[in-house]
C-alpha cells in the first residue's frame, strides 16, 4: 500500500503544476533555457522510468542547443496545437473530447462549455478556486485541471504537515473524484492527439509526459494509501 | 511505486518545481452562494455599488414581477421578482428577508431583458418639442417646458396658423358642446385623453385629472379595442360581474385554446407557459385552434387550422354534437339559483331553465306570471308549473309554451334551437374543417369531468362577429358546469389589494374621496362608448342609421373610432386631443388611414403628446412632452385571472431618469393643475395639510392602502405607515402565498354568480345603424360591416387572409428598438404556406408587396415561406415595419436627428388591413364589443 507523505504530495503537486503550465501558456525564453538543458534532463530521467520519454527529451535537449528547433518553432507550435483553431488545434478542453464524434472520418468535436465545463467548475467553487481567465478562457482547459489536482496536492501536502488525518483523505477523496469524472475521462485521448499533431519534439515529449505520469497517478492514487 | 521509485519521484519532481516562472492559471476566490435555484456561479454582478430594485415589467402586458440590478445607478442586470407569481412556480414566501431574497431570481422572458435597451434608447426624446413646419412635416424646435406649459394653456396664435384655444379657455363646464344637443355635454367635453397603454395607478391619476378636476368624460379612451376589448364584452355579457377567464391550469386535464398562442403571449406567457409545462408532463391534453402552427399548437396534442373568424361556427358545432351526445350537465344547467346549485357544491348557477318572453325578448318576471316574488326574480318551469327561480332546487330545462298568455320559452330550449338551425357539416363546412375535427373536439372536452376548459384571446374576437364569438366559446364552459371548479374553468382568479382603497382595511378611500372642489364630467365620449343611441337627439331627429356607430356595450373604449371621429366632427369637434404612449396610427388595423382624422389643424387645433420616442402617432402631434420609460416610473399594474393568488405588483424607480428633462405623466398633470388652479392639486391637494404636488404623494397612498389591505388587520408587519409601505416597496408589490390558491375543490378567490347564456340586455338594444336588435344567445355571423351588411371581400382578386401575431421576444410598437431582439427576428416576415408559394412562384426570401383593396400600394416585406400556416392565410408578426419610432430621422432645431434603420426593418400588416366600406375612414369593428377587426381583411401578395 502507498505510504503517503507531504513531500510526495507535493511532488505530486510539482509535475501536475509544470505539465499544466506547459500546455496554458506559451513559454519565454527564460523558461525555455531553464527547461531545455542538461539538469532537467536528469530531472526528467528520474521523474519517468520508460526510457523512451527521457530519450526523446535528451534528444529534444540536443536540437535545441543545436538550433535545429528553436524558440519560434515552439512558440507557433503552441498557438497551432492550443490556441488557434487551424488544422493542427486539438481543442484543449474536456467538454471538445467528451462530446467528441467521428462522422464519415472527420473529427466532429462536442461544444464548448458544455455539462462538463460547469462541473469542472463546481469543483473549484468548492475549493474557492476560479481560473484566471486570461491563461484558460474555459474551466476545462488541460490546463486549468492538471492546476486544480496541483492546488488540490498542496492542500494535502499542508494537511500532512498538520498531521490532520480526515482533512487528507477527503483532500484524496477529491483527488480521486476530480480525476475519475473529468481529467482521466479524455486526457489519454488528449495526450493521443498532441503527440500524433505535435510538429515540435517538445510538445511530443509533454504528451509523453502527461501520459506516463497520469499512468503512474492510477496507479497511486486509485490505490487505496495510508498516511504515514 | 517501488520506494525507489518513490523516491526518485520526489527528487525529480521538485527538481522541476521552480523552473516556470508562473503561478499557474488558478487563483483564491471568496467562497460561492449556496447552490440554488440551478443557477450556481456567484453572480457578477455584486459588490459595493450595486443595488437592487423590484419593480413591474411593461415589456408586455403581463405585469411580470423583475428584480433589476444597477450598478452605479446604471441598469445592469434584470432577473424575475422571486416574490411575484408570474416569475416561479411557487414563488417564495412573502415574509423572506428582502435582502436574503437577493440571491434568489425568478424567471424573466427575452423582452424584459431586453428593456436595459429601451431605457437607454439613444431615440428618445429628451426636451420637450413644438412643431415648426406643418403639423407632420417632420420639422422641430425643443423648447422649455414653462413655455410648452404656457402655450398649452394660454393657447394664442402657437404656429403662424391662426388663434388656438388652450385649456384654460376649453375648459367650460355649463355651456354645451352642440346647444341643439345639449345631451352630449359641455364644452369641456372637447378636451380628449388617449392614452395607448396605460396601467393602475397612472390611469387613475389622470382620470381624477381630466373626468374630476378638468372636468371632461373623455378622460380615457385607452387601446383596449385594438387589443382584446370583445372578448372582455363578450365575458361581461355571459357574467354578472367578471369579464375575463383562464384555465386552472395546474389541476386541469384537458384545455382547448381558442385563437391565443399561451407560449408566445396573452397574459402573464411566463406563467401560462410554465403552467402548461407542468400540465403537460402531467399528461393533460393541450389544443390549440389557430391558422397558424404556433409554438403553442408545436407543444400541443392537436392543432386545429381553423378558418379565421369561424370559432363560433365551431363552438356551436361543438354544442351539437355535446348535446346529440347527451354531453351536457343537465343537472348543473337545471339548477336556478345558487341556493340550488350549492346542493352540488356549485358556486355558480345558469340561467339555462329561466323562461324567456318571445314577444319582447325579456325574461318572464314574476309580475308577468302573476307569481309572488321579488321584482328582479326568474321564473321557470317545474313539472310543467311557472315558479320563481329562488324558491325550486330545480327546474325543467325544456319548456315552450304560454304562461298567462305570453308565449315564452327556456333558455335552453331557445339555444337548443339555436344550434340545431345548422347541421354539424354546415358548421364545419363554415370552418372550412373536416366535420370530424369538430367531434373528436366535442367528445374530447367533454370527456374530462369538469377538468377541462376552452379559453381564447384576442384571435377569436377581434373580429366583426367578435362578440358574440367570445360568448359562443365561454358558453361552451357552462355546458360542463366548471366554472370555478378546480381544474376548470376560472372567472375572477386571486385579484389585487385595493389600491384605489374604499374597502374597510384601506386607510385611503382615493375612489370616493380626497378630492376636495371635485367636479362632475357628463356627456357622451367622442367615441359614443356606454352610450344609447336611441337617447340622443340625433336619433329623436333623424332615427337609423346614426352618422357612426354607437357602442352602448364597449365600456372599455373604441379606440380606433376616435381619430375618426375628431376628423368627422362627430358627435362634436374636439379642441385638444392629449396622448399618451399612444402610437393608434401604427397599431390599429388600417392606422395609416387614422392620420386623416388628426391632420387638420382647423379640424382638431391642439395635439399634444406625451411620449418617449418620435412614434407613428407623436409625429403629428404639436407639441411632444418627453416622458419616463416604465423602469423610470411608478404603477399599480395588475395581473390576469392565470394567477390564482392575490397579487399587487408595485412599479417603482429603478434608476434616476436616463432622459432628465423627462417628466412622468404625473409630473406633467400636477404641473398643469397647479399652473391652472384645478382642484385636486397642490399642498391641500388631498385635503387640509395633505399635498398632491409629487407622483409619490400619490403612489405613497395607494401603496399604504395594499400594505393596510382590504380587511382589517390584514396589513404587512411595520410599526408605522411609512415603514409597512417600506416593506411592500422592498418586495415589489404584495403577493399572496401560493398555497392559498384554493379551498378545497374550489379555486380560492371563485366567480360565484349567475352564468348567462341568453343576454336580456343585449337582446334588447338596438343596432345604432341597422336598428336591428342584437342577438342575446350565441351565434355565428359572417363578415358585416357598419350597417350590417356583409362585406364582399373580393376573394378573387385578394385571396389571402392577412393575420397578425406577436412573436415571444417581441410586443406592441417598442421592442422594435431592441437590437438584441432585432438581432435574432429573421428579416423574413411575410409567412405564408408552401403550397400557396409555390402555386404563386414565390421562394422564401422573395421580396414582396402585400396590398388591399383598402392600401392598393401594400407593404413591402421578404417572404417566410412555412408548412406551419394554414393555406390561405398570410401571417404577419407585430412588433416590426416602424416608419418613424427611431427608424428615421427627423428635423430638431435645423438640424437632422440620427436614426437606427434597423428599428424600421421587416412590414407591418396594419397598414393593409380593410377599411369599412360604409364608414371608409376607420376599420372594420364589432357593433357591440367594439373591438377592431385584425383578422378579417383579405390582401393579395406578388412579388416584387
Amino acid at each position: 500500500m502507498e505510504t503517503l507523505s507531504s513531500d510526495m504530495e507535493n511532488a505530486r503537486a510539482e509535475v501536475y503544476q509544470f505539465l499544466g503550465t506547459l500546455l496554458t501558456e506559451n513559454l519565454s525564453s527564460e523558461s525555455l533555457g531553464n527547461i531545455l538543458n542538461v539538469k532537467t534532463a536528469s530531472h526528467v530521467k528520474t521523474l519517468f522510468p520508460d526510457p523512451e520519454v527521457h530519450r526523446d527529451f535528451e534528444k529534444l535537449i540536443e536540437n535545441f542547443s543545436e538550433g535545429r528547433l528553436t524558440e519560434t518553432d515552439i512558440m507557433l507550435d503552441f498557438e497551432a496545437l492550443l490556441r488557434i483553431p487551424g488544422p493542427a488545434y486539438i481543442c484543449p478542453y474536456e467538454s471538445s473530447y467528451r462530446g467528441r464524434k467521428q462522422i464519415q472520418g472527420q473529427t466532429q468535436w462536442g461544444s464548448l462549455n458544455g455539462p462538463s465545463t460547469r462541473a469542472v467548475q463546481r469543483f473549484y467553487q468548492n475549493e474557492h478556486l476560479s481560473v484566471r481567465s486570461e491563461l484558460a478562457d474555459f474551466p476545462d482547459h488541460i490546463g486549468a485541471e492538471m492546476t486544480f489536482m496541483a492546488c488540490l496536492c498542496r492542500q494535502s501536502a499542508q494537511a500532512l504537515n498538520t498531521d490532520n488525518e480526515m482533512i487528507v483523505e477527503k483532500l484524496r477523496e477529491k483527488q480521486r473524484q476530480f480525476l475519475q469524472k473529468h481529467l482521466l475521462q479524455w486526457s489519454k485521448d488528449f495526450s493521443e492527439e498532441l503527440r500524433s499533431r505535435a510538429a515540435t519534439l517538445f510538445y511530443r515529449c509533454i504528451a509523453d509526459m502527461l501520459s506516463q505520469f497520469l499512468k503512474m497517478e492510477i496507479k497511486s492514487l486509485l490505490s487505496s494509501a495510508r498516511i504515514s | 511505486m517501488e520506494s525507489t521509485t518513490r523516491r526518485n519521484f520526489i527528487k525529480g519532481a521538485l527538481g522541476l518545481g521552480g523552473l516556470l516562472a508562473t503561478g499557474g492559471c488558478m487563483k483564491a476566490t471568496e467562497k460561492p452562494s449556496e447552490w440554488i435555484s440551478g443557477a450556481p456561479d456567484v453572480d457578477p454582478v455584486d459588490g459595493k455599488n450595486v443595488k437592487v430594485v423590484r419593480t413591474v415589467c411593461l415589456g408586455c402586458h403581463s405585469a411580470c414581477g423583475l428584480q433589476c440590478k444597477t450598478v452605479d445607478g446604471v441598469l445592469a442586470k434584470v432577473s424575475g421578482n422571486p416574490y411575484h407569481p408570474n416569475t416561479a412556480e411557487p414563488h417564495i414566501p412573502y415574509t423572506t428577508d428582502s435582502k436574503e431574497a437577493e440571491k434568489l431570481e425568478g424567471t424573466a422572458c427575452a423582452k424584459a431583458g431586453a428593456t436595459i435597451q429601451t431605457l437607454y434608447n439613444p431615440n428618445r426624446v429628451m426636451h420637450p418639442l413644438k412643431r415648426v413646419g406643418p403639423r407632420g412635416s417632420g420639422k422641430w424646435k425643443t423648447v422649455t417646458w414653462e413655455q410648452a406649459y404656457d402655450e398649452i394653456i394660454k393657447g394664442g396664435d402657437l404656429f403662424g396658423e391662426g388663434q388656438v384655444e388652450g385649456l384654460s379657455s376649453c375648459r367650460d363646464l355649463t355651456t354645451p358642446a352642440d346647444p341643439a344637443a345639449p345631451e352630449l355635454g359641455p364644452k369641456a367635453n372637447q378636451v380628449v385623453f388617449m392614452p395607448g397603454r396605460i396601467e393602475h395607478g397612472k390611469k387613475e391619476f389622470t382620470d381624477r385629472w381630466f373626468k374630476n378636476a378638468y372636468g371632461t368624460v373623455n378622460n380615457r379612451l385607452d387601446h383596449t379595442s385594438i387589443c382584446e376589448t370583445s372578448h372582455h364584452v363578450g365575458l361581461d355579457l355571459c357574467f354578472d360581474g367578471s369579464n375575463h377567464i383562464k384555465p386552472d391550469i395546474m389541476n386541469a386535464k384537458y384545455i382547448i385554446f381558442f385563437g391565443t398562442s399561451p407560449y408566445e403571449a396573452n397574459f402573464p406567457m411566463q406563467a401560462l407557459a410554465r403552467k402548461l409545462n407542468f400540465f403537460r408532463e402531467r399528461k393533460g391534453k393541450l389544443v390549440i385552434v389557430d391558422p397558424r402552427f404556433s409554438n403553442s399548437a408545436a407543444k400541443a396534442d392537436h392543432w386545429i387550422p381553423i378558418l379565421p373568424g369561424t370559432d363560433a361556427a365551431f363552438a356551436l358545432g361543438m354544442m351539437r354534437w355535446m348535446i346529440e351526445n347527451d354531453r351536457v350537465d343537465k343537472r348543473y344547467l337545471s339548477f336556478p339559483s345558487q341556493k340550488a346549485a350549492g346542493v352540488d357544491g356549485h358556486l355558480t348557477w345558469c340561467d339555462a331553465s329561466y323562461l324567456v318572453r318571445q314577444d319582447n325578448r325579456k325574461y318572464l318576471r314574476p309580475a308577468d306570471a302573476g307569481i309572488k316574488g321579488e321584482e328582479k326574480e326568474y321564473i321557470v318551469v317545474t313539472n310543467g308549473n311557472p315558479a320563481g327561480s329562488e324558491s325550486v332546487a330545480s327546474a325543467d330545462l325544456e319548456f315552450a309554451g304560454e304562461i298567462k298568455g305570453i308565449p315564452v320559452k327556456t333558455v335552453y330550449t331557445m339555444l337548443k334551437e339555436r344550434i340545431f338551425e345548422k347541421s354539424l357539416k354546415d358548421y364545419a363546412d363554415i370552418c372550412e374543417l373536416d366535420p370530424e375535427i369538430i367531434e373528436r373536439t366535442a367528445d374530447d372536452f367533454t370527456s374530462y369531468g369538469r377538468r377541462a376548459t376552452v379559453d381564447f384571446y384576442r384571435g377569436p374576437v377581434q373580429h366583426t362577429n367578435g362578440t358574440y364569438t367570445a360568448r359562443a366559446l365561454a358558453i361552451l364552459n357552462f355546458l360542463i358546469g366548471n366554472v370555478s371548479w378546480k381544474g376548470g374553468c376560472e372567472a375572477h382568479g386571486g385579484s389585487h389589494w385595493h389600491e384605489m382603497g374604499g374597502k374597510p382595511g384601506n386607510p385611503f378611500n382615493l375612489g370616493k374621496e380626497l378630492h376636495p372642489g371635485k367636479v362632475k364630467a357628463q356627456g357622451v365620449t367622442i367615441d359614443r362608448k356606454k352610450a344609447k343611441y336611441e337617447d340622443s337627439t340625433e336619433f329623436k331627429k333623424n332615427g337609423y342609421p346614426a352618422k357612426r356607430q354607437w357602442f352602448p356595450f364597449a365600456y372599455n373604449n373604441v379606440y380606433q373610432e376616435v381619430f375618426p371621429s375628431i376628423g368627422a366632427q362627430y358627435p362634436y369637434p374636439i379642441k385638444i386631443l392629449f396622448t399618451y404612449w399612444n402610437n393608434t396610427v401604427y397599431s390599429s388595423p388600417a392606422g395609416i388611414h387614422q392620420i386623416n382624422g388628426i391632420r387638420d389643424p382647423k379640424v382638431l387645433p391642439l395635439h399634444i403628446a406625451i411620449d418617449y420616442v418620435m412614434g407613428e402617432t407623436s409625429s403629428w402631434a404639436d407639441y411632444i412632452l418627453p416622458t419616463l420609460h416604465f423602469l423610470e416610473d411608478w404603477g399599480t399594474p395588475h395581473v390576469a385571472p392565470t394567477i390564482l393568488t392575490t397579487t399587487s405588483g408595485v412599479r417603482q424607480p429603478v434608476i434616476e431618469r436616463a432622459a432628465k428633462d423627462a417628466k412622468s405623466t404625473e409630473e406633467i398633470f400636477i404641473d398643469l393643475a397647479l399652473k391652472m388652479g384645478l382642484p385636486g392639486y397642490g399642498k391641500e391637494g388631498f385635503g387640509p395639510g395633505d399635498p398632491l404636488l409629487a407622483p409619490e404623494d400619490w403612489y405613497k397612498k395607494l401603496v399604504a392602502n395594499i400594505a393596510y389591505g382590504d380587511k382589517e388587520g390584514d396589513s404587512v408587519p411595520g410599526d408605522s405607515e411609512a415603514q409597512k409601505v417600506q416593506y411592500v416597496l422592498d418586495r415589489g408589490g404584495r403577493f399572496q402565498d401560493y398555497s392559498k390558491s384554493h379551498k378545497g375543490d374550489h379555486t380560492a378567490h371563485p366567480y360565484k354568480n349567475i352564468c348567462i347564456i341568453y343576454n336580456e340586455k343585449l337582446a334588447t338594444t338596438r343596432d345604432s345603424m341597422t336598428g336591428e336588435y342584437y342577438d342575446g344567445l350565441p351565434i355565428y355571423e359572417p363578415l358585416k360591416d357598419a350597417m350590417g351588411k356583409i362585406v364582399d371581400v373580393q376573394r378573387d382578386k385578394y385571396p389571402f387572409r392577412v393575420n397578425t401575431y406577436h412573436p415571444v421576444f417581441h410586443a406592441q410598437a417598442r421592442t422594435a428598438v431592441s437590437s438584441w431582439l432585432m438581432d435574432f427576428t429573421p428579416e423574413e416576415c411575410v409567412e405564408m404556406n408552401a403550397a400557396d408559394a409555390k402555386k404563386h412562384g414565390i421562394k422564401h426570401g422573395d421580396m414582396l408587396r402585400v396590398f388591399s383593396s383598402s392600401n392598393p400600394e401594400g407593404v413591402k416585406g421578404k417572404a417566410f415561406v412555412t408548412e406551419a400556416m394554414r393555406p390561405g392565410v398570410i401571417s404577419i408578426p407585430h412588433s416590426l415595419g416602424h416608419w418613424q419610432y427611431g427608424s428615421k430621422s427627423f428635423d430638431l432645431d435645423g438640424k437632422p436627428t440620427s436614426a437606427r434603420q434597423f428599428v424600421g426593418r421587416g412590414c407591418s400588416a396594419n397598414p393593409v388591413m380593410m377599411l369599412d366600406p360604409y364608414l371608409k375612414d376607420v376599420c372594420l369593428q364589432d357593433p357591440i364589443g367594439g373591438s377592431s377587426s385584425f383578422y378579417d381583411s383579405y390582401v393579395a401578395v406578388e412579388k416584387v
